[in-house]
């Protein structure tokens, strides 16, 4: 046993990573072909959960008690129960059954038909994404309001500053450290809800091969496909946490 | 708190002293969680939620699991509220009694999560050195995985089934609890009365359970009470990719599936399991949300 492991990350480090016994293919092959398409939308998922988050999160602080904030954030808390393969198949049902206006599921490259693409796009990354858009408003809401009580914003009036100076600056600025830290912990769950919402949307890519080949008791392609995704999601919460860096000139790295 | 403040400063100091204000913690408690709408709800959701697990035999129409392939695929009708399955089974009973394995499943990965994690994190932050890396650097290893992701590996490795799935989802939550209780134990523990408590001769243990971990309580019960939601959401996760809960025991996440394949006939029977499960979540998370303002607002964006 303890070699037969030993030999297995041997063999990641020469690039083998062994051979599926289902699809009887180059497990590295395997991988490489579908790992794009997840980053893919993974990354849209993430790009738009933040510019999402964060905006509504900030409307809702500085409209706070008006009707924007109380529907917006009663929104955000129905968004993070949502079920997000739930979610997939009501969109499905309403906008590519009934409406006719999204094509129901399935993926093509960007490369090869780039509008088709981006139709198949939209209602998977809307699915992954909704999770992180949710727990990012929230966070960003509760953080801007513990922010705007600090003696330094206070300072910042007394200052005269102009108060979009005083908002995009100070407050903004300071109120998305914790919500950076969150940014980094929703990759993980991005990747996870791909594992759904790819099969759901019947996409190739590496969170259905991870389901198919656990249910196929195709042990090579999940040992791998494990290895890759954590190695993902390390790498981008490294990524995450060079930025604060910026954010918070407190935080120095050596 | 400024109003007491200016009382004492406007004057009357001898009779601020006679009198000192009478101030109950969970009466305060109480007030902020009943005090506004969401918490309330939550609760009531959950009320009724295990009220429906306990009583299902009494509430259902029907029984789950008798199969009626003549009236198969029915829609809503007088009859059948929720219509019937592919197999004739009556959705609405199959829901009632789905809320029975959600509920064991959630109180149980949780409990164990829990009772693990806290251990964890209290050796970790209590004997610190060598333990406290060998302890910390696993629960971050554990964090490299997406949650669903690791229960999916366990659960694939075990098998499916009910103590499967709780033995994999309770792994999928080990970090959250120990995590927080080691950071509550690493600030408490540099108190004084932990200094006196151990000159007294007073066992480690004994430290640990008694001293330590009370303070851990308010975040622990916040935390509980989300992660139920979280645990549940992630059971119907796997339920309904067929790793979790498997036919024919009544569980959401399968019912989703299976009303998947019949979603242009009877949509009923995809959408109606789901609207339970984000019920019960919404009110694990309100009744959290409640819970955390109540006990202590700083823990917002914490737990």
């Amino acid at each position: 046993m303890p070699m037969q492991y030993v030999n297995w990350i041997a063999g990641i480090f020469q690039g083998d990573f062994g051979t599926s016994l289902y699809y009887n293919e180059d497990v590295g092959h395997l991988i490489a072909e579908r790992m794009p398409i997840t980053i893919y939308l993974g990354f849209m998922a993430f790009i738009v959960s933040g510019i999402l988050g964060i905006s509504f999160g900030v409307i809702c602080a500085l409209r706070r008690g008006t009707w924007i904030d109380t529907v917006v954030t009663f929104l955000a808390n129905i968004g993070i129960t949502m079920p997000a393969f739930w979610l997939g198949i009501i969109l499905i049902y309403l906008i590519a059954l009934k409406a006719g206006l999204l094509p129901v599921h399935g993926y093509t490259s960007p490369f090869e038909e780039f509008w088709l693409s981006i139709r198949q796009a939209i209602m998977p990354v809307i699915c992954l994404s909704l999770f992180s858009i949710a727990s990012l408003t929230r966070l960003t809401r509760s953080s801007m309001l513990e922010v705007v009580k600090q003696d330094y914003i206070r300072t910042a009036w007394a200052k005269g500053l102009r108060e979009r100076m005083i908002i995009l600056r100070h407050t903004i600025k300071n109120a998305l450290i914790p919500v950076i830290t969150v940014m980094g912990l929703q990759i993980a769950f991005i990747f996870g809800g791909a594992v759904l919402i790819e099969t759901v949307f019947n996409i190739p890519g590496i969170g259905r091969l991870m389901t198919s080949s656990i249910l196929e008791q195709d042990f090579q392609v999940v040992q791998a496909g494990t290895l890759i995704i954590a190695t993902v999601v390390v790498l981008a919460n490294l990524i995450v946490d060079i930025s604060y860096g910026w954010l918070d000139p407190r935080i120095r790295y050596e | 708190m400024s109003d007491s403040e200016t009382a004492a400063r406007s004057g009357d100091i001898a009779e601020w002293e006679e009198a000192p204000p009478q101030y109950s913690e969970i009466k305060r408690i109480f007030s902020v969680f009943f005090g506004r709408p969401l918490p309330v709800i939550g609760l009531f959701i959950i009320v009724i939620l295990i009220l429906a697990a306990i009583f299902a035999p009494l509430i259902a129409p029907y029984d789950p699991y008798k199969m009626d392939i003549l009236h198969k695929l029915q829609p809503p009708n007088r009859e059948h509220l929720l219509g019937t399955d592919s197999l004739g089974r009556d959705t609405l009973s199959r829901i009632i009694y789905g809320s029975r394995t959600s509920l064991i499943v959630g109180i149980s990965a949780i409990g164990f999560s829990t009772i693990i994690g806290l251990t964890l994190g209290l050796i970790a932050a209590f004997f610190g050195g060598a333990l406290y890396q060998i302890i910390m650097r696993f629960i971050d290893a554990l964090m490299a995985f997406p949650m669903l992701l690791l229960a999916l590996l366990i659960a694939s490795l075990l098998g499916v089934g009910m103590k499967n799935v709780i033995i994999a989802l309770a792994i999928g939550m080990i970090a959250p609890p120990s995590r927080m209780m080691c950071g509550v134990a690493m600030s408490i523990k540099e108190n004084d009365y932990i200094l006196a408590a151990r000159a007294m001769g007073v066992s480690n243990t004994r430290i640990m359970l008694e001293q330590i971990l009370p303070n851990a309580f308010p975040p622990l019960l916040v935390m509980i009470t989300i992660g139920l939601g979280a645990t549940i959401l992630a059971e119907a996760a796997l339920s309904f990719l067929g790793i979790g809960i498997t036919p024919p025991t009544a569980a959401w996440g399968g019912m989703v599936n299976d009303g998947y394949k019949f979603l242009l006939t009877s949509p009923v029977l995809a959408i109606s399991p789901g609207v339970a499960i984000m019920l019960v979540v919404f009110g694990f998370n309100m009744m959290g949300d409640g819970l955390r303002d109540a006990l202590d607002p700083r823990l917002r964006g914490v737990v």
